[in-house]
């Protein structure tokens, strides 16, 4: 079950599995961590399970914080299950070519987004 | 400040770029498959064209164009980069110099001829045009098919909106591509919405992947069978012959971007990568992903599902290259001689005011004086590293001179350069040009064999050339070295004998003997070419070195071949200088010329009277006394110095009144009107503002050895 804190910067923390069945459940989560705070930090670290709904939810999550200027980052790089289904969805790939592609002055990538490297 | 005219800004780039058209050219006769070289050829005649038509050259636009056309047909893989091109496309490249520079002297004709002859070469049918013709998108065998039977394809879907929550999972679709054969999966996040306008469940993502494998089309579409419904799907045969493809035609391929943005993106001189980002015409998910394309169809077997740390570096066109362009402005070299000019004064002042703040009390004055010491010798570096250039683009230049005289002379010739990352100064650069060409030919055209007697003598039938350039110090030394038959000893001796320059029977060293290779109207040669064998040339060398303050040494091995060898000076503004006393007058020496300091004594003085040689450590060196070639009346001091030099592997000594020490000499040259006055190479000007004269060492030496010939001859 997600876990929201009212502290200034929120935080999410996603267990288990997150997949296309409980879907609707991360979408609301999301949304309501995201009036919520500012700042939302999700963390993703106690996954075991994901697929590309989820990885997509993050997307959407993301550039919605990116539209209304709020910051919605990762607790930590991704590891384990979230990983190996960005690598085989390829998103990581993007991410690894993109490097040194210059970003849009107003937002990071999406390969800083996943790999914490928007401090380069 | 002057304006430039833009046609001298179009000159200059034009030759800058025809000389990069020249060496690619040249450089494509070694390696004709390198698609960097016919793509950087490719890319000089595009700039020619372009800031021609810009500049209103017309006539250079459009017959750039033509050779332009020709060339894209190589670059494209249509035709080959043959022989013949290759010296169509110098003509082309010479004829495009005229009609830049002196367009009244172009004519018409020439340029319609290369134009045909080029037009026969690339025009003919050839056969992988043909069969580029027939069979554009082939089904089942695309171009890119290998000779192992693979083909690569670049396959890019987007699934239903509702797929997944059908049941469709696309990583296990992605999987299913990953087992066909090598694949580069690229997921496209761009379709994605806000997270408030989404449904959980519908699927916004698209995917890109570039796949190699030996499985037919059906085999990819059978992947897609049971979601087809409501898709987006298409599968396209990709070329692995175009490897080297560049990302800007990866991107107007994939449809990502349309031709003129890259066109444009092209001419701007940026990398295009980062440029379409920058300008909005690609996002840098599109980029990305095309150059996934780029680099899975490089490497030949991509890179997908070993994760990125399986992908090298960035590829080409992409953007990490950018940090490689190193910015550099154009600045007329007048400017940087003024520039020269007035460190050469400020080093002068600095140098005063050290004298000054030597005399004085006040420890702030020394202490500014140094700082301002310290601070003029790095501007003084700075300013020299500023003119110096590499001495490649002067070695660039003789790769088309080796390449045009071994077609004339029908000789097999192999031109290796070392170094040319060596840098020296700009002028010392410009005014080794002449020099150099003329030891090339010679070594050339006497130096080497023809093929037969190579072949006699047991060597590779490609004779080489080999130019050298290092720093030693403060000098630079720049060698032409040949594999040839090496210098004739006794041929030299007897010509020498005969023209009187040496007596009959003479023993000499090889480096005496060699040097006069170097006398006005000498020449071995039995038969006299059209390139070398006058007799003219090897004295104009030589002064031309002197005149850089610069020496050449010669070794030869007979059936071996001969190494001339240049020492130059880095720079010819400023010299580290002895400043000598002689009388009242001080004069300046070059610090590389000398050898040491000694002192004459007494009884030397006495004893060498009439016959004027020292003897250092055994060796008789002879020795000339300023004061009376300077005819100077004031009483000598008690104890005379002097000052050995060496130029030429010979040696004198000069008698001075007193050694002063160490001077930064600005070199300020002497008037027309003291054109002949051999003595002095210069002036200087002093800490305390007066001037001291720089000694000739070259004529100082020749003097005293027409004194110790003299005395030789006497005794």
């Amino acid at each position: 079950m997600p876990k929201s804190s009212n502290d200034d910067v929120g935080k999410v923390v996603f267990e288990g599995a997150r997949t296309l069945r409980n879907a609707e459940e991360t979408h609301a989560a999301l949304l309501s961590a995201m009036k919520a705070h500012a700042v939302l930090e999700i963390d993703c670290g106690a996954l075991d399970e994901v697929d590309i709904s989820f990885v997509q939810l993050l997307l959407a999550a993301r550039k919605s914080a990116r539209d209304a200027q709020r910051v919605l980052k990762l607790a930590q790089p991704v590891s384990g299950p979230l990983r190996d289904t960005l690598h085989r969805g390829g998103f990581l790939m993007t991410a690894e070519l993109a490097a040194g592609v210059p970003a849009p002055a107003d937002q990071t990538t999406d390969s800083d987004f996943w790999l914490h490297t928007e401090a380069r | 400040m002057s304006t430039l005219d833009p046609a001298t800004i179009f000159r200059q780039e034009a030759q800058e770029l025809l000389e990069q058209l020249e060496q690619a050219l040249l450089d494509l006769e070694h390696a004709p498959d390198d698609d960097d070289l016919i793509n950087s050829a490719f890319r000089a005649l595009h700039t020619v064209k372009g800031s021609g038509a810009m500049f209103g050259f017309d006539a250079v636009a459009t017959f750039t164009h033509h050779v332009e056309t020709a060339f894209d047909l190589v670059r494209k893989g249509k035709v080959a980069p043959s022989r013949a091109l290759i010296a169509v496309g110098l003509a082309a490249k010479d004829h495009m110099r005229l009609l830049i520079e002196t367009p009244d002297l172009a004519e018409a004709a020439d340029g319609d001829a290369i134009l045909q002859s080029l037009k026969q070469i690339v025009g003919g049918p050839s056969p992988s045009m043909a069969a580029a013709e027939a069979a554009p998108e082939p089904e089942d065998a695309p171009q890119g098919t290998s000779p192992e039977g693979t083909s690569t394809w670049r396959i890019r879907f987007r699934l239903a909106r509702d797929a997944m929550a059908m049941g469709t999972n696309p990583l296990l679709l992605l999987d299913e591509l990953r087992g066909l054969g090598v694949a580069t999966v690229v997921a496209r996040t761009e379709g994605v919405p806000a997270l408030e306008e989404m449904a959980a469940t519908e699927c916004h993502l698209a995917w890109d992947v570039v796949l190699t494998t030996s499985q037919p089309r059906t085999a990819i579409e059978e992947v897609f069978m049971f979601v087809i419904d409501d898709m987006e799907l298409s599968i396209d045969a990709i070329g692995m012959a175009g490897e080297g493809r560049r990302i800007g035609e990866i991107l107007v391929d994939r449809g990502d971007v349309a031709q003129q943005a890259v066109d444009a993106a092209v001419a701007a001189q940026m990398p295009l990568g980062t440029l379409l980002v920058k300008s909005g015409e690609v996002s840098p998910d599109t980029l990305a992903a095309a150059l996934a394309e780029q680099q899975h169809v490089r490497t030949g077997l991509g890179a997908a599902g070993t994760g990125p740390s399986a992908l090298p570096g960035n590829p080409q066109g992409g953007v990490k290259g950018a940090a490689k362009a190193v910015d550099s402005i154009r600045v007329p070299a007048e400017r940087l001689d003024e520039l020269m000019d007035r460190v050469g004064e400020l080093v002068i002042v600095q140098s005063r005011l050290s004298q000054v703040a030597a005399f004085s009390n006040d420890a702030e004055v020394k202490a500014i004086a140094e700082e301002i010491e310290r601070l003029a010798h790095e501007l003084r570096d700075t300013t020299m590293g500023v003119r110096t250039v590499p001495i490649g683009s002067l070695f660039g230049r003789f790769r088309r001179l080796v390449h045009d005289l071994a077609n004339e002379l029908g000789k097999r010739i192999e031109l290796v350069t070392v170094g040319e990352e060596t840098e020296l100064d700009k002028t010392v650069i410009e005014r080794l040009n002449d020099p150099l060409i003329h030891l090339i030919r010679n070594a050339i055209d006497h130096g080497l064999e023809a093929p037969e007697g190579r072949a006699a003598a047991g060597k590779p039938a490609a004779g080489r050339i080999t130019l050298t350039a290092c720093h030693a110090g403060a000098e630079v030394m720049v060698s032409i070295s040949d594999d040839g038959r090496g210098l004739d000893r006794a041929r030299i001796q007897s010509r020498a004998e005969d023209q009187g320059l040496i007596p009959a029977g003479a023993k000499l060293s090889d480096a005496e003997l060699f040097q006069l290779i170097f006398e006005p109207g000498f020449s071995t040669a039995k038969e006299v070419t059209s390139l070398s064998g006058r007799g003219v040339g090897m004295d104009v060398v030589k002064r031309a070195i002197e005149g850089l303050r610069g020496k050449i040494d010669i070794a030869s091995t007979p059936g071996e071949g001969t190494r001339l060898t240049l020492r130059l000076p880095l720079t010819l503004a400023i010299i580290d200088g002895l400043l000598v006393r002689v009388g009242t007058g001080r004069y300046a020496l070059p610090l590389s010329a000398v050898e040491e300091c000694v002192e004459l004594s007494a009884e030397e003085d006495a004893r060498s009277r009439g016959r004027s040689f020292l003897n250092i450590r055994g060796d008789l060196v002879p020795f000339l006394r300023l004061r009376e070639l300077f005819q100077v009346t004031e009483p000598p001091d008690r104890y005379q110095k002097a000052v050995i030099v060496s130029f030429g592997g010979r040696r004198v000594g000069l008698v001075v009144d007193q050694v002063i020490g160490n001077h930064q000499t600005v070199i300020k040259s002497l008037s027309k009107l003291h054109a002949d006055v051999e003595t002095f190479a210069g002036a200087t000007i002093l800490g305390d503002g007066a001037v001291a004269l720089i000694l000739d060492i070259a004529n100082l030496v020749k003097l005293g050895m027409a004194y110790e010939n003299r005395f030789k001859a006497a005794s």
